[in-house]
């Protein structure tokens, strides 16, 4: 891996008696990374962790090789973050709140004022932004928060649930900018529990669950599979057993059967033992993994 | 005219200049804290009442120095020294008006950043909590001793333009360059530091106002009756009355602050001093503790 972006080591955050994180270490490379998790997985948390804005009760982390507990101005000086929840102050406009943003950010106020008037075209917001953000709806809000996270120029920006709360169609325009955040010369994290989202838009996956690291590896390693997928037409009984009989693993879903073989060709099993079993066969392929199988494996392996 | 057309991703442009400190990003916090208080780049009802009350601040100030250009050929300027007021006197006119600026104020600074969430925003910037607090508190600060000094800024300078020895009057009264900005700065140290604490527990602007108004005047009674039915020094409860005091003191104007707990218990200045000194650090550290927690 080039050098890490974001590092964390031994890292445990409890709320009282709750587990928020648990010994989590990960290294991640700059690019688009989700993090992945149900609600209370400790996503937001390890977000806050990130910003030095929550301090962790054991271990450290470090962004761009700068801790972010010893030196949180330092992280937050080259970080943006767009928070879950509402951030703005109704009375104010949108124009008026992001270039105030950029200010916070460290930009001289004549820069700010153009950056942000900037910044909104982009996200989609150029006619709205003279308008009080207390009557923004909410995808309008959420592009708003994005334009105050990306607005003074972040090398990483941490994105809280951006697509929560959207309609499909404002769902679609936000991946399409944080798709577009890479080209721009940010690294993203993002982070959701909607995980076709985080296939959509990441090239790198770090998985929790109930505050422990599941995977920390890039999307492709984890889509990869060696299984081969079969929807057959018929009670797959006979083909089960034929395959299992000839040392395949078959797992069953209906009439849909994944198969992995270790040694020889799983397609040219396949195909012999449906000659032999007559069953009718609608489809044939290579598995695709999708990040919901393997969290829904994960999960269950770790009980 | 051409039949081609041309779509331009406007795209995003890095900011590659040099990034300001800490100390701009608090300017700008207080810079906004200034627009915030007087309603600047709100909507209209956002205005009324802090221009209310500065109107009603300085009109006075500048009726008397209209006054004072009506009567001065009159040849009664003894009699009429009496009657305009001097500086002083001015205090005591707008010092009511300055404990409902900083009612109104301070919540208005605090209030809607907790309840709207926009504190994540602060704390995601390369800024402290204290930080946040001084420049919001700086904010204030400015706008309380402009609010205080213009009025006696007018009555100054009309006083030194109508005396017919503009640099005369203006060497011969000096002593009031001090005088006027810590009188501002005892009413703000005295007043600021409550209205703050309960703003930052308030989730209205209104009932933070209300409470702290309600708290002052209450706390004006409880010490006058302390104070005479158990122990004169229960009049150190008298919250505006520690300003009041050393307003008169700063002026030498004892008649000033005459009626307060502390001066009929015999109660020194310094005292009013220590008091202020104390509610400012106390309040100060209750502030900094809570933000803490929440940002």
């Amino acid at each position: 891996m080039a050098d890490p972006i974001i590092s964390a080591a031994g890292l445990n955050k409890t709320y009282g008696t709750v587990q928020a994180l648990q010994d989590v270490d990960l290294e991640v490379p700059a690019g688009r990374i989700g993090l992945v998790g149900a609600n209370g997985a400790g996503k937001s948390t390890l977000i806050k962790i990130l910003l030095g804005m929550l301090a962790p009760t054991s271990g450290d982390t470090e962004v761009y090789g700068t801790s972010a507990q010893s030196h949180p101005l330092a992280v937050r000086s080259r970080v943006g973050y767009m928070p879950e929840g509402d951030c703005f102050p109704p009375d104010q406009t949108a124009a008026d709140f992001v270039s105030y943003s950029a200010e916070l950010g460290g930009l001289p106020a004549s820069e700010s004022r153009q950056r942000a008037s900037e910044v909104l075209t982009l996200v989609g917001l150029a006619e709205e932004r003279f308008r009080n953000l207390g009557e923004f709806s909410t995808g309008m809000k959420q592009r708003a928060k994005l334009a105050q996270a990306i607005v003074h120029s972040p090398d990483l920006v941490l994105l809280d649930e951006p697509a929560s709360g959207l309609d499909p169609d404002g769902r679609e325009d936000m991946l399409n900018l944080i798709n577009r955040l890479g080209k721009f010369g940010m690294s993203v994290v993002f982070s959701s529990h909607v995980l076709g989202d985080i296939e959509r838009t990441c090239d790198w996956v770090v998985m929790l669950n109930e505050g422990r690291l599941l995977r920390n590896e890039p999307l492709e390693t984890i889509q990869a599979s060696t299984a081969v997928e079969v929807v057959l037409l018929d009670d797959p009984g006979p083909a089960v057993a034929s395959l299992e009989s000839r040392g395949a693993r078959v797992s069953v879903r209906n009439r849909t059967l994944d198969v992995e073989l270790d040694e020889g060709d799983a397609f040219v099993l396949i195909r012999d033992v449906l000659a032999e079993t007559g069953v009718g066969m609608r489809s044939l392929g290579a598995k695709q993994t999708t990040l919901e199988d393997v969290y829904l494996a994960e999960e269950e392996y770790s009980g | 005219m051409t039949s081609e057309g041309a779509i331009f991703d406007l795209d995003y442009r890095r900011y590659e200049g040099e990034r300001s400190g800490r100390r701009k990003i608090r300017w700008a916090i207080v810079r906004d804290g200034v627009r915030k208080v007087l309603g600047l780049r709100r909507k209209a009802r956002r205005k009324i009442i802090p221009w209310g009350l500065i109107i009603l601040a300085v009109v006075p100030a500048i009726a008397i120095v209209g006054f004072q250009v009506f009567t001065q050929g009159l040849g009664a300027d003894e009699l009429l020294e009496d009657l305009i007021p001097g500086h002083s006197d001015y205090f005591q006119l707008t010092f009511q008006l300055t404990f409902l600026f900083i009612a109104l104020s301070a919540p208005e600074l605090l209030v809607p950043d907790r309840v709207s969430n926009v504190l994540t925003v602060y704390a995601s910037r390369p800024l402290t909590v204290a930080d946040y607090l001084i420049a919001r508190v700086g904010a204030l600060l400015m706008v309380v001793l402009a609010f205080t000094l213009l009025p006696q800024v007018v009555i100054y300078m009309g006083g030194a333009i109508l005396s017919g020895d503009f640099v005369g009057h203006l060497t011969g009264n000096l002593d009031l360059l001090w005088k006027i900005p810590a009188g501002a700065l005892a009413v703000f140290a005295t007043q600021a530091g409550i209205a703050f604490i309960i703003s930052a527990f308030a989730r209205r602007r209104g009932a933070a106002a209300g409470i702290y108004i309600g708290f002052t005047i209450i706390s004006g009674g409880v010490a006058f009756g302390l104070a005479e039915s158990v122990n004169r020094w229960f009049s150190v409860l008298d919250l505006q009355g520690h300003a009041i005091v050393l307003i008169g003191k700063i002026f030498s104007d004892r008649e000033f602050s005459e009626g307060t707990a502390l001066v009929e218990n015999n109660i020194s200045p310094w005292v009013s001093l220590i008091a202020v000194v104390a509610i400012a650090a106390v309040a100060g550290t209750l502030l900094y503790r809570r933000y803490r927690r929440i940002m």
